[in-house]
């Protein structure tokens, strides 16, 4: 069968049934690439190049197609797709219009219909019968076509379900992932996944089938959650995860969320999911770790120092203004201790992780039970987040990326100790 | 002596007769008192019940009820303050009920006038309640929005906002209650309309070089795209 390169095709039905009805009639796949895109005109000609490449390298005996399922962009996504072929893999482009009375949300959300394009992809792959489904971002600027290889090889020729990237990233970067996501993930869910949240990843068919009937069926919307929620699914179903290194990581600098819309989302998806699996981790204690292959590669590029100044200004304000509102969540006891540590001069400020553990399962508590509209109670958290990244910004700043891990080890430990009072405080 | 008996007898006999012509109203205001009462407390104890049952405490901490009992100073849990709420206007039904019994027509005029004026006092107190959660509700939203914009005075403009919702809400009641209307109306008119022109005053000068900004950006894009379409 002649392969299709570069077939537009609108999903025209709900169930994009046309799309499907189209890549079946002309292949079968071992690999589905898939791509969400929004926008990403300035991006995805590397990233659809680079996918072309690394599957002609290590997999060329094998069936591949990519499907890029587009959120309706603007800016011309689908011709650049087009017109990024390299070599004779098909490549389909799905169009998806918005879901009824959606409008693109501002500030920037990494693509609407984000849901709608990943129960796509993963229809597709349980449909094709693919035995490796590989994500990747539309707008990520460092991928290499060794990713691909990467990737999909535990999935293809080893017992892994689901293969998470681990990056090479600078002591300043992903503050949200190493001050609360990695360690809570790891405290909750006891697997110590270094990136918790990954737009590049591989899981195996079955996975896949898993999460087009069970898990995406009746989600919506764009938020950033929708991949943290894939992860934990995986973890609470026992399905096998590895990690990889993949290097180092960028994206699109103009496309970065602020910490102000990003927070929230995750902090909702994540308290969200702690509360659906409170039967998965209520028995769980400590954490085992999970394998990693591949090699360590340093980060490439120095990072931006954060501006510390603005960030203690924020937590100190936070602390002061929302005075009220933290003591109803998080006790008077712990925000006296809080108090104290806002105003301490710039050399000896430190958020322990302590408290800084003690603080995160209140605010899960305070999710669960309620105890404020849940929005106020997300939007709350920004300026204690800025103030620990502070903290943690000025804990490391003459460390090393040794040292700078050690101190995410013992945030994560503090969290895995603190979990004892997520459990005891937990009402049914 | 006869005479000096009925002369004595009649006005006792008056009295009795007065007496025995009330006395028949007066036992049925006593009865729907006493009735009214026991009701009442059935009425408070079930309502407690089920407002417990329902987690309307947890409700009202959420949605602010609970602090906004706490600075009217009631100290009560918001259920015991419904259910009591609920027990004192079943009573106060069971005692207009009992007043009516008691067939006076000045009485009977005086109720007909407080119960055509009940539903205008429900509404303002539904208006009270309401707009006071719906105003802690938006000025907590607008406190930690402004905290995470890092705008210095996030606590006054939140406090502010908060008051200009309860001058609203006070004016909207009292408008309902019919109190004054003439001067609630226009003494809100004034209030508001005066902090509105501070507002606009403030905003035109301080904000007068980014306005002139905005102009200038604006013509010289028409211009930019003038010299486009002429080309």
């Amino acid at each position: 069968m002649t392969p299709s390169i570069g077939t537009e095709v609108s999903a025209a039905s709900p169930t994009g049934q046309d799309v499907l009805f189209q890549i079946k009639k002309v292949c079968e796949a071992d690999i589905l690439i898939g791509i969400p895109t929004y926008n990403n005109a300035n991006t995805i000609g590397p990233v659809v190049r680079a996918v072309q490449n690394g599957l002609a390298r290590a997999f060329p005996d094998l069936k591949a197609v990519i499907l890029t399922s587009d959120s309706n962009s603007t800016d011309g996504t689908p011709l650049v797709v087009r017109n990024s072929v390299v070599r004779k893999i098909p490549i389909f482009i799905e169009r998806h219009g918005m879901e009824s009375g959606m409008q693109p949300p501002i500030p920037y959300y990494p693509a609407p219909a984000r849901a709608a394009s990943l129960r796509s992809i993963f229809r597709t792959a349980e449909e094709l019968d693919a035995r490796a489904c590989i994500l990747l971002e539309g707008d990520v600027t460092s991928i290499t076509p060794l990713w691909i290889e990467a990737l999909a090889k535990p999935v293809l020729y080893g017992r892994t379900d689901f293969v998470s990237p681990v990056y090479a990233r600078h002591k300043f970067d992903s503050t949200l992932t190493n001050t609360i996501l990695y360690p809570l993930t790891r405290a909750v869910y006891g697997k110590r996944i270094r990136q918790p949240i990954c737009g590049n990843f591989c899981i195996s068919g079955r996975l896949a089938a898993f999460y087009h009937e069970k898990v995406l069926e009746n989600e919506s919307g764009s938020h950033y959650g929708i991949y943290y929620r894939l992860l934990t699914e995986a973890i609470a179903n026992d399905f096998a995860i590895t990690q990889v290194f993949l290097g180092p990581r960028s994206n699109e600098p103009a496309r970065k969320p602020d910490v102000y819309s990003l927070l929230p989302q995750v902090m909702e998806a994540a308290f969200g999911l702690i509360e659906s699996d409170h039967h998965v981790w209520k028995n769980l204690r400590g954490s085992e770790p999970v394998p990693v292959s591949g090699s360590r590669v340093p980060p490439e590029r120095e990072a931006v120092k954060p501006n510390v100044d603005r960030m203690l200004a924020l937590f100190r304000q936070g602390v002061r203004d929302l005075k009220d509102i933290l003591i109803k969540i998080i006790g008077p006891a712990d925000f006296g201790v809080l108090e104290y540590v806002a105003f301490r001069p710039e050399g000896t400020f430190n958020i322990t992780s302590t408290l800084w553990a003690q603080i995160v399962y209140d605010y899960a508590l305070a999710y669960h039970e309620k105890k404020i509209s849940s929005r106020h109670l997300l939007k709350s958290l920004t300026p204690l987040y800025l103030g620990k990244v502070a903290s943690h910004v000025l804990e490391v700043s003459d460390k090393g990326e040794g040292d700078t891990e050690e101190e995410i080890e013992k945030i994560c430990l503090a969290f895995e100790d603190g979990k004892e009072h997520l459990v005891r405080n937990w009402k049914n | 002596m006869k005479t000096l008996l009925l002369m004595t007898l009649e006005p006792l006999r008056n009295v009795y007769s007065r007496f025995a012509s009330v006395f028949p109203n007066v036992l049925a205001m006593a009865i729907i008192l006493i009735a009214g009462a026991a009701l009442a407390s059935a009425i408070r104890a079930l309502a407690y019940f089920l407002l417990c049952a329902a987690g309307f405490d947890t409700w009202s901490e959420r949605m602010g009820f609970t602090t906004l009992l706490r600075k009217a100073d009631v100290w009560a849990k918001p259920s015991q303050a419904v259910s009591l709420l609920l027990y004192g206007l079943v009573l106060l039904i069971a005692f207009i009920a009992g007043l009516t019994a008691l067939n006076a027509a000045l009485i009977d005029a005086a109720i007909a006038g407080i119960l055509a004026y009940l539903p205008r006092l429900l509404s303002a107190v539904v208006i009270l309640v309401a707009g006071s959660v719906a105003a802690g509700l938006i000025s907590r939203g607008l406190l930690i929005s402004l905290v995470n914009s890092g705008f210095g005075s996030a606590r006054h403009y939140a406090q502010a906002a908060r008051i200009l919702m309860f001058v609203l809400l006070i004016a909207m009641a009292l408008e309902q209650l019919k109190i004054a209307p003439g001067i609630v109306v226009a003494a809100f008119s004034i209030v508001f309309g005066g902090i509105v022109l501070a507002l606009a005053i403030a905003c035109g000068i301080a904000g007068v070089d980014v306005i002139r900004k905005m102009i200038d950006r604006q013509s010289s894009e028409q211009e930019t795209e003038a010299e486009v379409q002429n080309m």
